[in-house]
């Protein structure tokens, strides 16, 4: 602690207590009651929202994750093949598209995710790997071996 | 929104019928299978909030097959909220009474308990045999692939795929073939079964 | 504390604006400052020096020098679409002031708020987006439903018979 002199001793007056009142007014504004308006009843629902959105930024991105699931099952089975072997083959190409830019995909851009899904059962096929009877791909693709 | 794109929403959202047939198919299954067609699980547009689930009419659901011993041990309860009026039945009776019940209320239980589900089901057309209305049948665009093989009975096979079957061993010609004993005997158990039931 | 509450909006640009010809948005600007207070010493530094460099280079903007008493100093800008963009600049250097000055200047003049998403298009699809036709098998003119050999399940094991099918295939053709 500096003190060169006397006159530093005295208490530094901080902001004014307004700032962070307005502060938990501005949160609360839409909310009913005294809740808004007092100062100290606010203090708590304050509180409590924040704890409730630090747990939904968690939820929100499971809850994503789950229907972007839904929908790329349903997208590659009118392809005739399980999600499960389209992701692992696509692993397996090096395209590394996560499940949102797919889904986004399979929605705005559907020949290019019927590509996707053709040339995973091709790649599956050239490594030996078993697919599903129905999942064969139906006209053979060239890869070259590029894949 | 420009009237262009207004117009291909339409065609993203369009509805379109499915046909299933219940033919020797297990309705927990079946009921697993049409939920996604009938929640719009079966499109990648899919998002629980918006309604894009499709038709779907069920033939043939009076030949639906109970696996093992479910015919028996599946029970259908009821009550009416009076006293006493607690009522259990069994698959079979309650197939007997109505032959798409069983179908109807597994799918009812499979679909998620929301406010959608009375809308989804009203999408639900089933019918015991295979007289579809033909107006109906007209909508009808596509089929649903159905969850189990069919199987096939002796007298299904032509007699020369039966002759050409391949065998073990042949039997002696002095070597007589076991008769229908057994099978009258299970028949017998079977009509004391029915005949309980008419006097409940 | 919704997000509800605060305003929002998607991302855009005004009336596709450096497509053809670029236009500047802000047509007006005034400064306001105090010719007597400290707060105001780094606006009065400014505009003796470099104003007149700045409504040089930009001759499209109409820049006023207001006097105010005993007031703090901002930078008021006018934008096309009217509306009105103040920063207050009390205590800033004249440095300081050049670089919320090009702010200004190259801003739209749309309200600063929560972007709704950090990317937006009004063709979200090159090849249409996708409908129930968009992957359908393709039925012949006279097919017609039911129809259950097409649509039978797919077989994903082999059962005993077909076990036993294929050992007396194997072996009879050993034989042969």
């Amino acid at each position: 602690m500096v003190q060169l002199s006397a006159c530093l001793l005295r208490k530094i007056p901080g902001p004014p207590r307004i700032y962070k009142r307005l502060q938990t007014f501005r949160l609360n504004a839409r909310y009913e009651g005294r809740s808004r308006n007092c100062y100290v009843v606010g203090q708590g629902y304050q509180l409590k929202s924040m704890q409730y959105t630090r747990v939904a930024r968690k939820n929100k991105v499971l809850d994503f994750k789950e229907l972007y699931n839904l929908r790329l099952e349903a997208a590659a089975e009118e392809h005739g093949i399980p999600f499960r072997y389209l992701w692992d083959g696509l692993r397996r190409m090096n395209i590394l598209l996560n499940r949102k830019v797919l889904q986004d995909i399979a929605i705005y851009e559907p020949r290019t995710f019927a590509g996707f899904c053709e040339l995973s059962k091709q790649h599956q096929v050239d490594q030996g790997l078993n697919l599903p009877p129905h999942s064969y791909p139906k006209i053979p693709v060239n890869t070259k071996g590029m894949l | 929104m420009h009237d262009r794109r207004r117009v291909l929403q339409w065609a993203t959202f369009a509805r379109s019928w499915w046909i299933f047939d219940a033919n020797h198919q297990c309705p927990f299954q079946s009921a697993n299978r049409l939920c996604l067609f009938l929640e719009g699980k079966h499109k990648p547009i899919y998002h629980p909030l918006s309604d894009c689930g499709d038709h779907v009419i069920v033939i043939n659901t009076k030949h639906i097959a109970m696996p093992d011993r479910f015919w028996r041990a599946w029970r259908h309860f009821h009550h009416t909220q009076y006293a006493g009026g607690f009522q259990v039945q069994r698959a079979w009776q309650v197939h007997r009474e109505d032959p798409t019940k069983i179908l109807k209320k597994q799918i009812y239980s499979t679909l998620t308990g929301n406010l959608l589900r009375k809308g989804l089901m009203a999408r639900l057309h089933l019918f015991p045999e295979e007289d579809v209305p033909e107006g109906m049948l007209r909508n009808v665009s596509n089929q649903i692939r159905q969850v189990m093989p069919v199987p096939k009975t002796l007298e299904d096979y032509p007699i020369e795929e039966r002759e050409s079957f391949p065998r073990v061993f042949e039997w002696p010609e002095e070597y007589v073939v076991k008769d229908g004993k057994e099978f009258e005997r299970q028949k017998e158990y079977l009509d004391e079964d029915l005949s309980l039931s008419k006097l409940q | 504390m919704t997000n509800r509450g605060i305003p929002s909006a998607f991302l855009r640009t005004t009336l596709h604006n450096g497509i053809g010809r670029y236009v500047c948005q802000l047509q007006r600007l005034t400064i306001k400052f105090c010719k007597e207070q400290k707060q105001s010493r780094g606006v009065r530094d400014f505009i003796e020096n470099g104003l007149v460099d700045f409504a040089k280079n930009n001759p499209s903007v109409a820049v006023y020098a207001q006097v105010k008493r005993h007031r703090s100093p901002a930078l008021v800008a006018e934008y096309l679409n009217g509306k009105t963009h103040i920063i207050p600049v009390a205590e800033k250097e004249a440095a300081e002031l050049l670089e919320w000055l090009d702010f200004l200047r190259t801003r739209s003049g749309e309200d600063l708020i929560r972007m709704r998403k950090s990317q937006h298009t009004f063709s979200p699809s090159i090849q249409g987006a996708w409908t129930p036709v968009t992957n359908k098998q393709v039925f012949p003119p006279d097919f017609t439903f039911p129809n259950n050999e097409l649509f039978q399940a797919h077989k994903f094991t082999e059962s005993a018979t077909d076990i036993l099918q294929r050992l007396a295939r194997k072996s009879t053709s050993k034989t042969d």
